[in-house]
């Protein structure tokens, strides 16, 4: 098997012609994938962004095998899709499932659970814009604390949830590898890949995808903010492998928010007071999170 | 690595059809020809990346960065756009580590 790695991607695409806004930062991490895994991989839809702006009748935007699932049902087709490869005996046959955030952290997630639990060996990669974008941006369980939406205002009215924890989610399934990356950071995604690829069991990616049309960003902005938020502080780059938990990138100061906030119209509507507790929250979650790390790397089982 | 032209069925490319005039000449259901692309995204953009080939180091990253794989490698190694499938996004533009591509407003090529 090749490693995957940027200078190792081929000149193939097999994501072209798809109707998506400019810049949109989901379909470039679904067009990362496929050049990646290559044109024998099975690929899974569900109801959302991707399947709105790939498979416009009679257009097929994917050069690979491809299907969309019902919004609530990505982990379930995928494991069919595994048992059927597995009972074939084929052996060479990726197959992800590439679902939105809404189509993860809420409306799909028994069936995540579900395939979690039936360790079969399928990849989810979750590209996460923070709110039902296909739709017209409503909020999701996704959506970032204070964040506007078309269904949660910004400013001192603004939904008090924060944005639900899925790789903590995914890894209390005990599976073997969970990862966040970002779109900011190409190569570290791909070798997350190509580590999830070579697993023998389920995956999970959770990647950070702006998308310029939701957020109010331009639209050149999307891999900027891909960096910003991991040296905010606001997007961790992790990897569960095997019971331990590693911080791929632990900055020793957090750059300023607003580095991350300002140019995004979603944001603007946020007071001081309220960009102070979200600074707050990112601490206690790094808190957390290098007491998790400790934890796990420590443990008498590792 | 195989070229487009010896892929007997390359993956990903335009094959144009009349819409509208009957029912008959529209392909029998999209996933029988995966990559099967009807139309093109030619119109969608305001803005053009001008691409300067003097400075260019080939380090490919515009075309890693495009969302819409619309940039690709012409003979010398030197990435070309292809006209069909530019949205005018920018990220190539923002991308290159030598500036050396220029958005220019597409009423001005």
């Amino acid at each position: 098997m090749k490693k995957i790695s940027i200078k190792m991607l081929p000149d193939d695409e097999y994501f072209v012609g798809h109707k998506g806004c400019g810049g949109c930062g989901g379909s470039l991490i679904l067009r990362w994938t496929l050049k990646a895994l290559g044109e024998r991989c099975h690929i899974v839809i569900p109801a959302g962004c991707m399947s709105a702006i790939g498979f416009i009748y009679p257009q097929m935007a994917l050069g690979v095998n491809a299907m969309i699932a019902p919004f609530a049902a990505t982990g379930a087709v995928l494991s069919g899709i595994a048992a059927v490869i597995r009972a074939k005996g084929l052996t060479d046959i990726p197959v992800v499932g590439f679902a939105g955030d809404g189509a993860t952290a809420d409306i799909g997630l028994q069936s995540l659970s579900g395939a979690l639990d039936r360790r079969e060996k399928i990849i989810y990669i979750c590209y996460d814009n923070e709110a039902y974008m296909n739709t017209g941006i409503q909020r999701s369980s996704a959506t970032p604390q204070g964040a506007r939406t078309t269904t949660s205002p910004s400013g001192q009215t603004a939904f008090a949830g924060s944005k639900k924890d899925l790789l903590r989610i995914a890894a209390a399934h005990g599976i073997p590898y969970a990862a966040t990356a970002s779109v900011g950071h190409p190569a570290d995604f791909l070798r997350k890949l190509d580590r999830a690829r070579q697993i023998d069991g389920p995956s999970f990616l959770h990647v950070f995808a702006p998308c310029p049309t939701g957020w109010g960003c331009a639209t050149d902005a999307t891999t900027e903010l891909g960096r910003s938020v991991v040296t905010t502080g606001l997007w961790p780059l992790l990897e569960w492998d095997h019971g331990k938990i590693r911080i791929n990138q632990a900055p020793h100061s957090f750059a300023p928010l607003a580095t991350y906030l300002a140019p995004q119209a979603r944001f603007r509507g946020l007071e001081a007071n309220q960009i102070e507790a979200l600074a707050a929250e990112r601490d206690r979650t790094w808190v957390a999170l290098r007491a998790w790390e400790r934890e796990t790397t420590n443990s008498v089982l590792a | 690595m195989k070229k487009p032209e010896e892929v007997s069925n390359p993956p990903c490319h335009l094959r144009p059809f009349k819409r509208s005039t009957s029912l008959a000449i529209w392909p029998n259901s999209p996933q029988a020809d995966s990559g099967h692309l009807a139309f093109s995204n030619k119109d969608w953009r305001n803005m053009w990346p001008q691409i300067e080939w003097q400075a260019c180091n080939s380090c490919s990253l515009c075309l890693l960065f495009c969302p819409e794989g619309a940039i690709s490698w012409n003979a010398n190694r030197l990435p070309i756009v292809q006209e069909d499938w530019c949205k005018g996004c920018g990220l190539c533009a923002r991308e290159c580590p030598k500036n050396l591509i220029a958005m220019i407003p597409q009423t001005h090529r």
